[in-house]
């Protein structure tokens, strides 16, 4: 059993090499090794310093130097970057609420900055002061709820500051549209063996694929249509949330048998 | 980096060859046959960069193995032809330069 100073420092390895886009494979071979080391050291009352030297931030970086780039990183980032601007423009196509202006541009890209560098620099600056502990989890907690929270904000001004119109179409067109695309981003990622992302994709349609069928094809500012997507949406969180938890306990009861 | 902080890392590579071509050796273990030896100024840490720069360069192999204490498996490295190739290269280097640098400083004492 490592100590937790020792848990916090293999954490912080694996999450700076995974942000440098060095492969999985290494990754987990190093941290092994780090481990069974950290194992001896502190069974010979020595502790991690005796390994960073002092420098935490130092030490992996010397590591990091010597392991090679995941070659497909880039193209999956950028694949990543794609998907990502799917999901947030597709259920707005399907609704028919989808006006290309300055201010969506301007939104997109910056839920797509915050929600992908910003993340990973919150994440991992968490994660170095906090460790595997409660206080890590509630600070994602507060970061993700403040992130939501600003999305939904930056939607109502959207709305009321669209800035300059770029491109604008009808309902049906924009369902069309949707449709085309919703089909591509769930196909492609089933044909790359991405099933998660080809379900999160419908998942997070459904609840207007479902408010656009009971409404008989009704217009997304009318408040059965908003009652029906909030209701489904609520529910698709809730049993989503619901099943990581029962996954996530099952792993753990694994691990400790 | 200090001019003997590079020094240091250079011969680390060399002394760490030299060690895995004594026979099947593990990260713990190397850092203490480095002790027992009194090679100077390393943290212990530092080896891990070397190994994975040796495995790289294919000097050294590596293989998984399940350790004497009964954990998980661990890792040993062996050297491999080419490591031997490069440790002979290093030795024969260090063998001028020791000499070179020990008939240098002796004319430094000599000049205080």
């Amino acid at each position: 059993m490592l100590s937790k100073e020792a848990e916090k420092f293999l954490l912080n390895l694996r999450l700076e090499l995974m942000s440098r886009g060095k492969k999985d494979k290494d990754i987990q071979e190093i941290e092994a090794e780090l481990r069974d080391h950290l194992k001896e050291a502190e069974a010979h009352g020595q502790s991690v310093e005796s390994i960073t030297g002092g420098s935490v931030k130092d030490y992996i970086r010397s590591i990091s130097e010597e392991l090679p780039r995941d070659k497909g990183f880039i193209k999956y980032s950028i694949l990543l970057l794609i998907y990502l601007l799917g999901v947030f423009i597709i259920p707005d196509l399907i609704s028919g609420d989808f006006e290309l202006n300055t201010s969506v541009i301007l939104y997109n890209l910056a839920v797509l900055a915050i929600g992908t560098v910003g993340t990973i620099i919150i994440v991992k600056k968490i994660v170095t002061k906090y460790g595997d502990s409660k206080k890590t989890y509630i600070s994602y907690g507060i970061f993700f709820s403040l992130f939501m929270a600003s999305m939904v904000g930056a939607q109502f001004i959207i709305r009321n500051h669209p800035g300059i119109v770029i491109a604008e179409s009808n309902q049906s067109v924009n369902l069309i549209i949707g449709a085309i695309l919703l089909s591509i981003f769930i196909i492609v990622p089933l044909i790359m063996k991405q099933g998660f992302l080809a379900l999160f994709t419908f998942l997070i349609c459904l609840p207007e694929i479902i408010a656009k069928i009971v409404t008989g094809g009704g217009s997304p500012e009318s408040e059965s249509y908003v009652w029906i997507s909030a209701i489904v949406f609520f529910v698709i969180a809730i049993t989503a949330i619901g099943i990581l938890i029962y996954t996530s306990k099952k792993e753990d009861k694994k691990t400790s048998n | 980096m200090s001019v003997s902080d590079q020094m240091m890392k250079g011969l680390l590579d060399g002394a760490i060859l030299g060690l895995i071509s004594q026979g099947e050796t593990y990260g713990y273990e190397i850092l203490e046959k480095l002790k027992e030896r009194d090679f100077p100024e390393i943290s212990d840490g530092s080896i891990y960069p070397v190994l994975l720069r040796l495995s790289k360069k294919g000097y050294v192999q590596t293989e998984l193995k399940k350790s004497d204490t009964g954990g998980p498996k661990r890792k040993y490295y062996t050297i491999t032809d080419k490591g031997l190739e490069e440790l002979a290269v290093f030795r024969n280097k260090w063998s001028y330069l020791n000499k070179g640098m020990n008939n240098l400083m002796r004319s430094v004492e000599d000049a205080k």
